[in-house]
């Protein structure tokens, strides 16, 4: 795999999708989960993917990060487009070019936090782990829990750790699926810093579904799914607009 | 609740497999055992029942012990049967003799290896125990018929001559019919010859002499009251059975071995497979409920009882026991089948089989075995299961309370190993009889299974840092993140690996022990021989007396040591083997240890004195000087006066050595059991080999090897049995393997969301494929170098109790690591499926939440 920076330094949209279709089942009984979504999201750029359950907000997450197939459309990341890779070469996109953040956390219950935080460092065989791992930790104040298991980490910390693992690869595009999803106010609140740290201070594009408000308050950026169509994307709302703004899709 | 375990049974349809199968193979194994050994018991009834079944009486002589079987068979005077055809009642009486003898076709020496080449005497009707095939029975003398299987084996027709080996050398005889055993199933290899009465006496030595009298009573007369009207005439050194009597004595006396050797010991192994099968049911169950502690929660929640949860639990296991119990019963009708062919393999023909029956009693056995070890298995699991508190149906990750004695169990553990290395100690130090103790140890041997089973979980970070040590130094992760799962539940790798320990220290023990036997073997043969040329006979007959002269006479040969024994009893009625040699050829051709006179002691050995070995003198409290009675099989008495003690534990063990002219006068055997030979001074052995066993060609019975080609033969001896019993662990071993498979398909299921968050951020499918099956390989590891130690460990300690029998203490570096790398394999192997599952899942499921 090429190196990390010069592909950020690359000119192009960090991840762009064309007519992105999606179809579960077939014949009377299909859904389309999306249809004909075309997005483009810059490099730098903090997004938030809003939308009511069933909108299709996951399933784009999914198929922009090579994780679900699209059955029509195609998605380019970094410049590289996803269609026709095999799952081997998917796979190792995924480990250079894209981070995840994970509602539930996802970290690895019998290793400590720094070694969770290595993981994707060991798994794409690098040799400067170290250095970058406490580089890091550091970054997400986490230096001083280090050694500690998820399970003698607070709700909080276990995201921050997952913001620090995702971080670490210096990936193009970080994926956040409800970030803040299962945490409390202010713990959320320090995650979606860091979020727009990375993005602000390191160039990641980060782009992160969510259903608070005022988590999407806090991107550059706000994209409304509704019955798998975007229904509006506008950048610089506050979180009494965006709220308004899904009340007229979800009466409920 | 019924319903329920059925619902759940279905719904973890590989997994309730993979546990029936863990305990099924045990099943099948325990069936197989008691279908084979009444195979093969109800083959000689058959056998001898149609042997006997023209015979009312029979006449032989009495013996009071088993003395060198169908090698040494004892005669009585062919005069008797004038004596029998007058006692009021007899229609008929006729003499019987049976020897062993081998037929010789084309020059060529027809061996069987496994069963008896006999040569019988042709009785008249109604006893004749074969039937006509082809031809007509042999009437004058150089005339045979043989058995239709070896005619047709060997392509011999009416009118073809063959050669017939006895004790006077190789006759030569003309075929004119060939017989079968009528209503039996199949003789096994054995070979018959029937040839006429003076033919088998003269070639065998027994003229005027039968091993027995047939009899046949008048009409009405019944064979009970004829037997005891004969018995009253007849001195009381002769016994006086019924046909069916005796038929049912030699039938019981054949299949002793079978039934009191071969039963137990295949049960043994069945029970390993079981024990094996156990920890793997114990495993897996203890995992299922730490998986499904919201599920039984919930049913705890809407109103189950303790009881009832610990039921459902128990419930299950009963069922998997019930199915592995059914088709384990005709997974055993298989194994018997293996069985049999690894017999024939091993000792082709040696074995008759009659076919196989579906009994009740065995039926019942397998449903009854499965039944009750799957339930003990499931019994700790359930027990924790209905511990499970109704608010972990709410929450996430609750937690089973701790028993009360949970935290004891390490103590346990060590009382358990305490307690197996006791038992061990015990069965090692007591004087009881050879089965009691070999039970006692094996009981210690398992306890100590049971606490290393119990006491690896404390073991299984630091083993697993070892064995996983190059897989995390390969590129990638997959390594340091298997090597990280295998140590998460130390508990749960410790009872998978502990199930692959059990077969592999098994493995281990007894090739340890065996590697000793052989060394104990080999090196009395060097230490005690001092000759250059071993002469034994094939197919366990005698070597003919004549053959003797042969060597002797052999140009380049310098002395030669005929060896004869037999069996006796003290007077207190311990056994001893007598050996009978030329003592001035004894002492220069053996060289023994002396605890009490010289190799001179030897030189003077006279018909009334023996040198008796240090051991059996220890057991009679004989010392030199004092004098020894011995008595044979059929009541003779013989003294000697101890005229020194010497060592050796392996060849003239358990007894003593007098002069031939000293074993003569009491002894009846007249074949040495082997001959020693020493050749020239700077002579080739073996071109003197050669010209030996040309000398001995009219005596093919006779096989003539060097020392160390002697040393080889024992060795592949003890190879043979050594591959019968690496087979049957093999299965134990096999049981293991779907024990690991069980577990990391479980855990597999356990972890889907994290492996699924493993791919999302870039584990390629190969590399988890990978990391599965490091994991696997370190588990498998775990348990192949602790069943290792474990092993070689017992060996030692089985060979310090035993070092009085001779028995030393070698390990064999090579089987050792050999068997190291079969369990890194079979970690590979049990890797594929669970491994594939793995792979299979969708990164997808990691963002899946609940």
């Amino acid at each position: 795999m090429g190196d990390a920076t010069a592909r950020n330094g690359g000119t192009g949209p960090a991840v762009e999708a064309e007519g992105l279709g999606r179809r579960y089942g077939a014949g009377e009984a299909a859904i389309d989960a999306l249809a004909d979504v075309t997005i483009a999201f810059p490099r730098g750029q903090f997004a938030a993917v809003m939308g009511p359950s069933g909108s299709g907000k996951s399933t784009l997450l999914h198929c922009l990060a090579g994780l679900d197939r699209p059955t029509s459309g195609t998605v380019v990341i970094d410049g590289t487009p996803l269609a026709g890779l095999s799952d081997r070469d998917l796979t190792v996109l995924r480990r250079s070019a894209i981070g995840f953040i994970f509602q539930s956390f996802n970290l690895l219950p019998m290793i400590t936090a720094r070694e969770n935080v290595a993981l994707p460092l060991r798994i794409a065989g690098r040799s400067d782990v170290d250095e970058r791992v406490d580089a890091v930790l550091a970054d997400v104040g986490l230096s001083d829990r280090a050694s500690h298991r998820p399970a003698e980490l607070s709700g909080g910390q276990q995201q921050r750790v997952a913001i620090a693992r995702a971080l670490v690869g210096e990936p193009t595009v970080i994926f956040a699926d409800e970030p803040t999803g299962n945490l409390d106010s202010a713990s959320g609140q320090e995650i979606l810093d860091l979020l727009r740290r990375a993005a602000d201070e390191r160039g990641r594009t980060v782009v992160m579904v969510t259903h608070d408000p005022r988590a999407a308050s806090v991107a550059d950026r706000v994209v409304l799914l509704s019955d798998g169509r975007v229904v509006l994307d506008r950048s610089g709302m506050d979180a009494g607009q965006v709220y308004d703004a899904v009340r007229t899709l979800d009466p409920a | 609740m019924i319903r329920l375990i059925f619902a759940g049974l279905r719904q973890r349809k590989l997994r309730a497999a993979l546990t029936a199968i863990a305990i099924l193979l045990g099943v099948a194994m325990v069936t197989g055992t008691l279908v084979l050994t009444s195979q093969i018991t109800r083959a000689f009834d058959e056998i001898f029942q149609a042997a006997n079944s023209g015979v009312d009486v029979r006449v032989s002589p009495r013996v009071d012990f088993e003395s060198g079987g169908l090698r040494n068979v004892p005669t009585l005077p062919e005069s008797l049967v004038d004596e029998v055809r007058a006692v009021d009642g007899v229609k008929k009486a006729a003499p019987e003799l049976a020897a062993l003898g081998s037929p010789v076709v084309n020059g060529e020496y027809v061996q069987s290896t496994g069963a008896p080449s006999f040569v019988f005497s042709l009785a008249p009707e109604p006893f004749r125990a074969t039937q006509l095939a082809s031809g007509r029975y042999p009437i004058r003398t150089g005339e045979v018929a043989v058995n239709e299987g070896l005619a047709s084996s060997q392509g011999l027709s009416l009118g073809s001559r063959l050669g017939v080996a006895t004790r006077t050398g190789v006759t030569p005889v003309t075929l004119t019919g060939t017989v079968t055993f009528a209503n039996v199933s199949s003789i096994g290899g054995t070979t018959i010859v029937i040839a006429t009465k003076d033919d088998v006496q003269r070639w065998f030595r027994l003229e005027g002499r039968a091993n027995s009298i047939a009899v046949q009573a008048q009409p009405g007369v019944s064979p009970q009251l004829l037997a005891r009207r004969i018995a009253a005439a007849l001195p009381t050194s002769v016994e006086v059975r019924t046909g069916q009597q005796d038929a049912a004595d030699q039938a019981k006396q054949t299949t002793q071995a079978i039934n009191d050797f071969l039963r137990p010991a295949l049960l043994a192994f069945g029970v390993i497979a079981l024990f094996v099968g156990a920890f793997i049911i114990f495993n897996t169950f203890t995992i299922t409920v730490a998986q499904r502690l919201r599920e039984l929660g919930l049913l705890r929640t809407i109103g189950a009882s303790r009881r009832q949860v610990m039921a459902s639990v128990v419930g299950e296991a009963f069922v998997i026991g019930l199915v592995a119990g059914i088709v384990g019963l005709f997974a055993g009708y298989g194994f018997a089948a293996l069985l049999v062919w690894v017999f024939d393999l091993l000792l082709p023909g040696g074995i008759p089989v009659a076919s196989a029956e579906l009994s009740a009693r065995i039926a019942l056995t397998a449903l009854l075995v499965g039944v009750v070890v799957s339930v003990l298995a499931a019994l700790i699991p359930a027990v924790r299961a209905s511990r499970v508190p109704p608010i972990a149906a709410l929450r996430e990750g609750a937690e089973i309370p701790r028993g009360r004695f949970s935290r004891f169990a390490p103590v346990i553990s060590g009382v358990i190993a305490v307690g197996g290395i006791t038992l061990i100690a015990v069965g090692l130090q007591s004087g009881s009889g050879a089965t009691q103790r070999l039970l006692v140890m094996a009981l210690g041997a398992l306890l100590v299974f049971i606490a290393t089973g119990g006491l690896l979980r404390y073991l299984v970070p630091f083993l697993a840092r070892i064995i996983g040590w190059p897989l995390e130094h390969l590129p990638g992760a997959s390594g340091r993140l298997a090597r990280q799962n295998a140590t998460r539940n130390p508990a749960r790798t410790a009872a998978t690996a502990a199930a692959l320990m059990i077969g592999i220290g098994l493995v281990a023990f007894v090739a340890v022990f065996a590697q000793g036997l052989k060394a104990s073997v080999t090196g009395a043969i060097d230490d005690t021989l001092r000759g250059d040329l071993i002469i034994s006979g094939k197919s366990f007959q005698p070597i003919p007396a004549g053959s003797v002269g042969a060597v002797r006479s052999t140009p380049g040969v310098a002395r030669v040591v005929p060896v004869f024994t037999d069996a006796a009893r003290t007077e207190s009625g311990d056994r001893a083997t007598v050996f009978g040699v030329d003592p001035a050829a004894a002492a220069d051709g053996l060289s023994f240890e002396w605890v009490d006179g010289s190799a001179q002691s030897l030189r003077d050995l006279d018909p009334s004195s023996a040198v008796l070995e240090e051991e059996f003198a220890q057991g009679i409290g004989a010392s030199a000087g004092s004098t020894v009675t011995l008595r044979t099989s059929t009541g003779r008495t013989g003294s000697y006066r101890v005229a020194g003690i010497y060592k050796d534990q392996i060849l003239f063990n358990n007894g003593l050595i007098t002069s031939e002219d000293g074993f003569r006068r009491v002894f009846s055997a007249r074949d040495p059991v082997f001959v020693l030979a020493t050749v020239d001074p700077g002579r080739d052995p073996v071109a003197v080999k050669d010209a030996v066993s040309r000398s001995l060609a009219p005596f093919p019975v006779a096989e003539v090897r060097t020392n160390a080609e002697y040393r080889d033969e024992i060795s592949s001896r003890v190879d043979s049995i050594l591959y019968l019993l690496y087979v049957l662990l093999a299965m134990s071993v096999v049981i293991s393997l779907f024990g690991i498979v069980n577990t990391l398909v479980l855990s597999i299921t356990e972890r889907t969301r994290e492996i699924g968050m493993l791919r999302a951020i870039g584990l390629t499918r190969s590399e988890l494929r990978r990391m599965v099956r490091y994991e696997s390989v370190i588990t498998s590891g775990i348990g192949g170098v602790i069943g290792i130690i474990i092993g070689v460990v017992l060996a030692w300690v089985f060979s310090l109790g035993l070092a009085e029998e001779g028995i030393v203490f070698r390990i064999p570096w090579v089987q050792l690591v050999v068997l190291l790398v079969v369990a890194v394999i079979a970690g590979v192997l049990a890797a594929v499926l669970p491994a594939r599952r793995a792979a299979r899942l969708d990164p997808l499921d990691a963002l899946h939440y609940e």
